[in-house]
């Protein structure tokens, strides 16, 4: 009775926690199992077939990006022996067989998934091909903003997160690349506008992810999206506010509506990923682009008074108090959610 | 009809089964129990705040450094400068081991910056061969403020910091053949710490600064011919051969590697060993160690490393682009390949049905 009382105390169960290559493998360097123990309890697990579910996933990744990247590569090299017209039919062929192959496997399958934005990515190419062929002139905005219309529906239908957020990417350079090539809009003073609006098409995008992930779509589902999304929006949205301190707060329209947004978007995201989608990692990112923009006002506010070593003194002290506190405060925060997950 | 759900396999089943078998001694079970009992837990502290901490440290001892600079403290002489570097240091082992707190924590981390940049600016003031002194001072004082600063963070940029000095002097003074045998060393420590001493997890941050040093230090590929002057090919055998024991560990023996995917895996790595660029076997294999441990943060550094190299291998000026398309692709050929061949066997099927 007593042993059982001893055993119920322990502070965290040990033989019954869930097992894999990795425990056995730790207890085997121990020397607390021998080999054939080992090799017995490692097949017991069934490892051949864990890892080949593994393995299946990772050789089609990693070999579909390495294949995609040498085409790429092929074709930035702009081989001169070689005419625009071979160019062109040897991309469209590869795009054609592409999209025919993920047709005959099916978008249910993975490998269909990774087909099609094997054939997405190589839309691209073809356009980049097509500017290098033809050099009219045009801004290379067009070519993104084509590349993103002619895959749009292979998007819709793939329901595949990694394509989903190639086009989103395309978007976002497409719309970059206008801000700059197009102007902006004139006597407006509205330059930094690009960010905030870069950040209202991110947060539209990050919001349908999480409406979608919400009602039961599971290939948005994977905390990456949101992670990636969430990470663009405080880049974009940091800038404006940054830009406006360094200029003494006489910048323009463009970049106090992007402060304004960043504030915002940072309540707005806290209180989400606080209370509704519990998650930390998103939570960490708002409050290290909080700490920036906050240590930019604050050092800027100190040089200005002075800008001997005591700003460098105190301005090192700020930043460690503001880390800190940053840190004290997500690891209390990443306690109690875990707390409320294990309970 | 009620649906049984399968329950994940405890330890307690499978050490039960290897008993019953006869494989276990009954008395082993209560030893593995202790031995699990006794590992620390590991802290969940998540990255990100490592990733904040070490920032806030690194941006604030920089403050100080200037503000000392600034003030006019700091007299550029090699002893004032060690007195300075060893101050710093004492004064953050102390408040480090001392205290409990957050706030602590991060001044000491900053103070022991300090004392890094103190001590790298006197061995530099000191030696005529300034990438040679600062490789010295960043391996003495790793290997010294190991044991002595208790903290996973630490000893993690302390070694990173220390790895890196000795690329910058191989590279400054361009003994290019120590790249491969600094390579080797770092593959063996990363086994030894993740396959072989597990227990150890002391060890961990050890590894995890060698598997970031890996593939960091093949950003060289970035260094022109004219440069770099030596092969790639030993890293690429380095690497490979790595590749093998790993998967000869995974299997159990090398008995055991006399499986039709095991022996597949080998002939690939060994083909793609032959001709791509080893920034690609060092991200597969951190990604295959990682799956084998289980550890997200090798997993991870692999699966980071992967793309950023291929972009970073776009400008390597050792090769021309057609060149570096056939390695892509050539690469992703035989990775494809084997996939497709290993998928048209039954027992492959079977387990993805």
């Amino acid at each position: 009775m007593r042993d059982a009382k001893q055993f119920l105390a322990k502070p965290r169960d040990t033989l019954d926690q869930p097992v894999d290559e990795g425990l056995i493998q730790d207890i085997y360097a121990a020397g607390l199992l021998d080999a054939a123990a080992r090799d017995a309890a490692l097949n017991s697990l069934h490892p051949s077939h864990h890892w080949w579910r593994w393995a299946n996933r990772t050789l089609l990744f990693v070999g579909t990006a390495l294949v995609l990247a040498g085409v790429i590569f092929f074709f930035a090299h702009n081989w001169a022996r070689m005419h625009t017209v071979s160019k062109f039919c040897l991309i469209e062929t590869a795009l054609w067989i592409c999209a025919a192959a993920a047709w005959r496997r099916g978008l249910d399958t993975i490998s269909g998934k990774v087909l099609l934005l094997s054939a997405s990515v190589l839309v691209g190419v073809l356009l980049a091909i097509y500017g290098q062929a033809y050099q009219t002139g045009a801004d290379a905005y067009e070519n993104y903003v084509l590349w993103a219309l002619l895959i749009l529906l292979w998007v819709i239908v793939a329901r595949f997160a990694a394509l989903w957020i190639l086009w989103l990417t395309v978007t976002n350079v497409a719309l970059i690349l206008f801000w700059v090539q197009v102007d902006a809009p004139v006597d407006f003073d509205f330059y930094f506008g690009i960010f905030l609006l870069l950040g209202i098409w991110n947060g539209l995008a990050l919001a349908g992810r999480e409406f979608g992930a919400a009602h039961g779509l599971a290939w948005l589902a994977g905390d990456w999206t949101r992670h990636v999304i969430w990470f663009s929006i405080l880049c974009y949205l940091s800038i404006p506010p940054i830009a406006l301190i360094v200029d003494d707060f006489e910048g323009g329209h463009g970049e106090l509506a992007g402060a304004v947004a960043l504030a915002i978007t940072l309540g707005g995201g806290h209180i989400y990923f606080r209370r509704i989608a519990g998650d930390v990692l998103s939570l960490g990112l708002g409050i290290l682009a909080l700490c920036i923009v906050l240590l930019t006002l604050i050092g800027k506010v100190l040089f200005e008074i002075s800008d001997g070593a005591m700003a460098f003194l105190a301005l090192g002290l700020v930043v460690l108090v503001t880390s800190s506190a940053a840190a004290f405060y997500l690891r209390h925060v990443s306690r109690i959610m875990s707390d409320d997950r294990s309970d | 009809m009620t649906e049984v759900t399968k329950q994940p396999r405890t330890l307690r089943d499978v050490l039960f089964d290897l008993t019953r078998g006869g494989l276990l001694d009954e008395n082993a079970v209560p030893r593995i129990d202790a031995y699990l009992s006794a590992q620390p837990v590991g802290t969940s502290e998540p990255w990100f705040v490592k990733l904040l901490l070490a920032l806030g440290a690194w941006v604030s001892a920089i403050c100080f450094v200037v503000c000392l600079g600034v003030a006019d403290l700091v007299r550029e002489e090699p002893q004032v400068l060690f007195a300075w570097a060893v101050g710093f240091l004492v004064a953050a082992i102390l408040l480090r081991n001392l205290t409990r707190h957050v706030f602590p924590h991060q001044l000491a981390l900053a103070l022991s910056a300090m004392g890094h940049f103190f001590a790298f600016w006197g061995a530099i003031d000191l030696s005529p061969r300034d990438a040679a002194a600062a490789a010295v001072t960043g391996i003495v004082l790793c290997l010294v403020l190991y044991p002595l600063y208790r903290d996973s963070l630490h000893r993690f940029l302390s070694c990173l910091l220390a790895a890196g000095c000795l690329t910058t002097w191989i590279v400054v003074d361009e003994v290019w053949p120590l790249i491969h045998v600094e390579m080797l060393a770092k593959v063996i420590g990363i086994g030894l710490v993740f396959m072989y001493r597990p227990d150890l997890r002391v060890l961990r941050p050890l590894g995890y600064a060698m598997a970031v040093s890996v593939p960091a230090s093949l950003f060289l590929v970035l260094l022109p011919e004219d440069v770099f002057a030596a092969p790639w090919w030993p890293a690429n055998a380095i690497l490979a051969i790595a590749l093998i024991w790993l998967y000869r560990w995974i299997s159990g023996s090398w008995g055991r590697m006399r499986t039709e995917p095991l022996i597949l895996a080998v002939l690939a790595t060994l083909a793609m060993a032959c001709f791509t660029t080893p920034g690609i076997l060092a991200a597969v294999g951190l990604m295959v160690l990682g799956y084998a441990r289980r550890d997200l943060h090798l997993m991870g550094i692999g699966v980071i490393f992967f793309p950023v190299f291929i972009v970073v291998f776009y400008y390597d000026w050792q090769i021309s682009l057609l060149v570096k398309s056939w390695i892509m692709a050539g690469s992703g050929a035989v990775l494809l390949a084997a996939r497709q061949y290993l998928n048209l066997r039954n027992w492959a099927q079977e387990s993805l049905t």
